[in-house]
């Protein structure tokens, strides 16, 4: 018993960043025309073979709509990986 | 005294560049993407030897052929690609045309923003008693800034020239306009070079060259436009749905169906055509408004917003009705 309340919220909040962490691949999925179960959180993005200009404003037009987060072309140049782009997004939420 | 679009027309060079042609050259632009993405399937490209002052010049041939040339007492060219640094383009535009001599004639450096802009200063010119019939013309061949293996700048920008009448009104058919600028934004879409900052100095061979941070310029437009178009709304104390139709600067589809979705617009009541000319900066306006008059998507009295935005930073948005 005495486990209990600490460890469920423990595993409520790992829950939860879970399904936003499903929740922001499918969009960079979408937003990418790329299947999703191709992509990991570790992928330095430029990599993808769907990678090109217009896929830069893509993403910054997913991250509008979906977070309302303007990314100032100098900060989003410095992100290498979805999960650099996702921790973007989490520090500015 | 009150002013009103009176005539309006545009003229395209012959010259086509399709994805297809893209495509030939640059495997990995996908024709069928280009088109899906951007909205563009083919640009007109000027001559070696044809400029903006041409294309306004043609342009302007069409209108004043069922107009009075004689009634023009203001002359306006929008252009940011002018024949020479001086003279004044409109200056050769008014021998051109067979102008008055005692008329006012003037070139403005704006880009897509540019034809509001006219718009605003000719109606302040009527409004005024200065003037009875200002000639706006927008001529513009960005084409000639942009590198031949710059891909993305060449998919996207095509040439054009445009001519409208601003003619004196009994009501208004031009409403109250709202104009911005920010300087801040200036290095993200400019040909900076050569010019005075660098002593006109360049190399053999290099020409002017257009640079445009794409993903800044897509930022700047969905931090400004949505609300640009309610103050514009909110000045001419209308609500978006007393608009019959929605012009905003043809940039690109995909920022243009981006924007309406943000701002809640009713797609079909919205503007979305640069398939056959791709952006032409400031004739995207005029083209446009020209287009949705003969087929019949604006019809007499409706009320247009207009809305312009880019190089500079620089924008701009009325509601004008066409009577």
């Amino acid at each position: 018993m005495k486990y209990w309340p600490a460890g469920s919220s423990d595993a409520r909040r790992t829950t939860k960043e879970k399904i936003m962490e499903e929740k922001f691949l499918e969009l960079v999925a979408e937003a990418l025309e790329k299947e999703q179960e191709e992509m990991a959180m570790a992928d330095p993005f430029r990599d993808y073979e769907e990678w090109d200009s217009l896929a830069v404003l893509s993403i910054i037009a997913m991250i509008k709509q979906n977070y309302d987060i303007t990314i100032p072309r100098q900060e989003f140049d410095q992100l290498v990986t979805l999960a650099d782009m996702y921790g973007y997004i989490s520090s500015k939420a | 005294m009150h002013s009103k679009i009176a005539a309006l027309e545009y003229q395209l060079p012959a010259g086509v560049l399709t994805n297809a042609a893209i495509e030939a050259d640059f495997p990995e632009w996908k024709a069928a993407k280009v088109e899906k993405k951007v909205g563009i399937r083919q640009r007109h490209i000027a001559a070696p030897a044809e400029t903006s002052q041409d294309l306004a010049v043609a342009a302007a041939e069409k209108l004043l052929a069922y107009t009075y040339p004689e009634s023009v007492d203001f002359l306006l060219f929008c252009t940011q690609s002018p024949d020479q640094l001086l003279p004044t383009s409109a200056c050769e535009i008014q021998r051109r045309l067979g102008l008055r001599q005692d008329i006012g004639a003037l070139d403005f450096n704006l880009g897509c923003s540019g034809y509001v802009y006219g718009l605003a200063l000719a109606k302040s010119l009527v409004n005024s008693g200065f003037c009875r019939n200002v000639l706006l013309l927008t001529g513009e061949t960005y084409s000639k800034f942009i590198a031949a293996d710059d891909v993305s700048n060449r998919s996207i920008f095509g040439d054009a020239g445009s001519a409208t009448l601003v003619s004196e009104a009994e009501v208004p058919g031009i409403g109250e306009f709202v104009l911005g600028t920010n300087g801040a934004g200036a290095s993200n879409l400019s040909v900076s070079q050569p010019c005075a900052r660098n002593g006109y100095l360049y190399a053999a061979g290099e020409r002017p060259k257009l640079y445009m941070n794409g993903p800044e310029i897509f930022n700047f437009t969905i931090e400004t436009i949505p609300p640009l178009v309610s103050q514009t709304l909110k000045k001419n104390g209308l609500r978006m749905e007393e608009l019959d139709y929605v012009i905003l600067h043809q940039a690109n589809k995909y920022i243009l169906e981006f924007l309406i979705s943000q701002m809640g617009i009713d797609p079909a009541r919205c503007h979305i055509d640069m398939l056959n000319y791709g952006n032409t900066v400031s004739n995207t306006l005029p083209i446009a408004l020209k287009d949705s008059l003969d087929k019949g998507l604006v019809s007499k009295g409706d009320k247009v917003l207009l809305a312009g935005f880019g190089v500079g930073y620089s924008w701009g948005a009325t509601v004008v009705e066409i009577n």
